[in-house]
């Protein structure tokens, strides 16, 4: 099987053969990616059809420089991020998200039936509401490190930031998490 | 050794080398209330897993060959299109501003008040035809630089 680099370079030639197997290598990976932000399928499947998109677009310009991940989870925390933007927007324009957010209340509220097992959808609810309150910055270094297991090197190359920069992100994410969380980690 | 505190993150996550690394381990050995720390930290962490995945979705590529195939064919309708809308919407503001401009501008005494209250305007619908304007021109570089 060819590598990701080489595989590059043919796509840089238009090789739509190597756009196949990068797809069908990383879409899951993708796809789980956005997933955590976005929260749902449909988005996460438009997020990462976009993303390859995008490769595919920027094929010309990529320069190999450390791992192809990197650089496609770059483009698709920027991505997700903006699909998450604009839903934010449009939620804010039509009257009807407004309500639905007014009743829809704060899950994470840890002062909310504490003690209730939860079932998985509620749970995954409140973890969600949790890591929404998050700032982006925040948000993406616990995504890249719970879910991707990349290192602190990685998640600095993927945000452009300093090693230092990701580690006290991820040190507040802690913090604050422990603090939504706090009523729903007693079960474990 | 003061309590690590801000250490305790990057030690769980095996980020500490070398001598920080030892420093910490000699502490948290010896410290209940960071145990206490660490311990809730990996309890809150770990429930993060409820998050779930997305699902596989083996038809992604077809999805992605068939967006590259529609989006060749969009420039011709953004400049025949949208191009004028923009102009309409631009001039349409302007015409806009204008009025609010000359109906606020006769009591001298709120001058001041009204000048800030315009120029705030006058940013808001700048900064709303900047974006339109950088968004239009970045989808034509765009579409130009891969339209075969
Ligand atoms: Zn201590």
């Amino acid at each position: 099987m060819p590598d990701d680099q080489e595989l590059m370079k043919r796509l840089k030639k238009g090789d739509e053969e190597a756009l196949r197997l990068l797809v069908n290598r990383h879409r899951q990976s993708i796809l789980n990616l956005a997933y955590r932000y976005v929260g749902n399928q449909d988005d996460a499947e438009e997020v990462a059809q976009d993303v390859f998109v995008n490769l595919y677009r920027s094929a010309s310009r990529y320069t190999p420089q450390g791992k192809l991940t990197t650089y496609m989870y770059r483009i698709a925390v920027n991505l997700s991020l903006n699909k998450i933007r604009d839903r934010k927007v449009g939620r804010y324009l039509s009257l009807h998200g407004l309500s639905e957010r007014n009743t829809a209340g704060n899950p994470a509220d840890e002062t909310q039936r504490p003690d209730t097992i939860l079932e998985n959808k509620e749970l995954e609810a409140v973890v969600r509401a949790a890591l929404d309150t998050l700032p982006a910055g925040q948000r993406t270094a616990v995504i890249l490190k719970r879910f991707n297991g990349l290192s602190y090197e990685e998640i600095a190359e993927v945000m452009e930031c300093s090693v230092s920069a990701v580690e006290s992100r991820l040190h507040r994410a802690k913090l604050a998490l422990q603090k939504k969380l706090k009523a729903y980690a007693k079960n474990e | 050794m003061k309590c690590p505190i801000k250490k305790l993150s990057a030690y769980m996550d095996g980020e500490l080398s070398g001598e920080t690394r030892r420093a910490v381990d000699f502490h948290v050995s010896r410290c209940a209330d960071c145990r206490m720390r660490l311990k809730r930290m990996r309890l809150s962490w770990n429930i993060l897993d409820a998050l779930g995945e997305a699902q596989d979705n083996p038809y992604l590529y077809t999805r992605v060959r068939s967006a590259l195939m529609t989006r060749r064919e969009q420039p011709r309708w953004r400049e025949r299109v949208l191009l004028p809308v923009t102009a309409l919407i631009a001039l349409a503001l302007g015409l806009f501003l204008g009025s609010l401009m000359t109906r606020h501008s006769v009591p001298v005494s709120t001058l001041a008040e009204n000048d800030s209250y315009t120029r705030e305007l006058e940013t808001a619908a700048g900064s709303m035809l900047g974006d339109l304007y950088m968004e239009l021109a970045s989808q034509q570089l765009v579409s130009r630089g891969n339209g075969k």
